[in-house]
């Protein structure tokens, strides 16, 4: 989460990544699961396909071919720009055959969440962040952490109500409001927080209101509320969320939003809201000490429709355990 | 759903806002502002590194491009939750 920052935002840094393709990747699915592109990681790593425990975050440079050059896992600028030119001066060094690319079809994967992002669907961009403690602008700002959540094309009619007449009202079903709730209404600022359990979660409610309507463009005004605490007890049965340090915790927020629903081509054109809640708890992972249901935290979530970019099609993070049926999880 | 709310919605604040504000509620800022005071602004420089979001796309880019990956792992993908 540091990293972002303290080595990513150094002009220097960014001028000498333009030397190499830069990527990004989740090395928790790298280190241990089954598929090809994750046994290719480890055998260029490791020396192995089978799985690697430990931390193996960090920097890595790499050759076309796979052949790792340098790796060093640091939150310092100027290490990260020493280990970019140690990483080129080995790449350099390589002879012309050695620099030549694999066929892709060796790393390529069988699965990845990605496959499933519902492109014709719904997706939301979900920003959140601590809070100043008075007012919204701040001379500093707080940390911050992003996800995607997910609606398939067939869920965007449970959206809508079914007369779009100004002043209707309706509520968005409980199995969508709670995936908001278990998967996104999270304290996820400062790191990694474990999902809610369904039996965690107090309150998930949202409200569609009809307003305006020009043509086929109908305004949809959106509230609600959520509250959800969790005593720390892990129920989710065989996920990757099993071993998450997770502690008591909880959150109580509010959701005030607006859409534009195309009711020709039934998808939304645009969707904004804002969700402003109080924290509390955590996992260990998520630098809340101290920071108790008599004292919480105050954090900001904002969700908007995402572009294009390859990033605004990474899957949420509790993809695995969104209980979707149209999401599928890797074969054995 | 609240008039006033509707009317914040439409990004009309109806109180004066300051540095020293202390209010910070739904009801109370319309909704550019809190996509303003969350969203990650020019300070985030890093966002604007045209990332691949995965290994296997970035050694192949790599392999077209001619060049090293250079690949940045996290527990929780770094350009998502992290």
């Amino acid at each position: 989460m540091a990293g972002r920052r303290s080595v990513w935002n150094d002009p220097r840094v960014i001028e000498k990544v333009l030397s190499f393709t830069p990527a990004t990747d989740e090395v928790w699915r790298l280190q241990r699961h089954p598929d090809k592109e994750c046994q290719f990681f480890r055998q260029q790593v490791a020396g192995r396909t089978t799985p690697i425990g430990g931390s193996w975050q960090g920097l890595y440079v790499f050759s076309p071919s796979g052949k790792l050059l340098v790796r060093q896992n640091t939150l310092q600028a100027d290490k990260a720009l020493i280990l970019l030119e140690k990483g080129l001066a080995a790449w350099e060094a390589l002879p012309a055959e050695e620099r030549l690319p694999i066929d892709p079809f060796i790393y390529e994967p069988a699965h990845r969440w990605e496959l499933f992002y519902p492109s014709d669907g719904l997706v939301l961009r979900s920003t959140s962040r601590d809070l100043p403690e008075k007012g919204l602008r701040s001379e500093t700002r707080g940390r911050w952490n992003r996800d995607h959540i997910w609606f398939h094309h067939s869920e965007l009619k449970e959206w809508i109500p079914t007369s779009l007449k100004s002043g209707q009202v309706h509520s968005l079903p409980a199995g969508l409001a709670m995936r908001l709730a278990r998967f996104h209404i999270v304290d996820n600022v400062s790191g990694q927080e474990g999902p809610f359990s369904p039996e965690d979660i107090e309150k998930a409610e949202v409200t569609i209101t009809v307003g305006d309507r020009e043509a086929d463009k109908v305004t949809l005004l959106l509230s609600g509320e959520f509250r959800s605490e969790s005593d720390g007890v892990y129920k989710l049965g065989e996920t990757d969320w099993k071993h998450f340090p997770s502690r008591t915790r909880g959150v109580s927020a509010e959701l005030v939003g607006i859409a534009t629903w195309n009711s020709t081509s039934l998808r939304f054109e645009s969707f904004e809201a804002a969700v402003s809640g109080k924290v509390w708890g955590g996992s260990g992972l998520n630098g809340r000490r101290g920071i108790t249901e008599v004292k919480p935290a105050r954090v900001g979530w904002f969700l908007e429709m995402t572009g294009d970019s390859p990033s605004s099609k990474l899957a949420p993070a509790f993809v695995d355990v969104y209980g979707a049926d149209w999401i599928k999880p890797p074969t054995p | 759903m609240t008039p006033l709310s509707i009317l914040l919605l439409l990004n009309v604040c109806l109180i004066p806002i300051s540095s020293d504000d202390p209010v910070c509620s739904l009801e109370e800022q319309p909704l550019k502002n809190w996509k303003q005071a969350i969203e990650p602004g020019p300070e985030d420089r890093w966002l604007t590194i045209p990332w691949h979001t995965s290994l296997h796309e970035g050694l192949k880019k790599a392999g077209e491009e001619g060049k090293p990956m250079l690949l940045w792992l996290m527990n929780g993908h770094p350009l998502g939750c992290t």
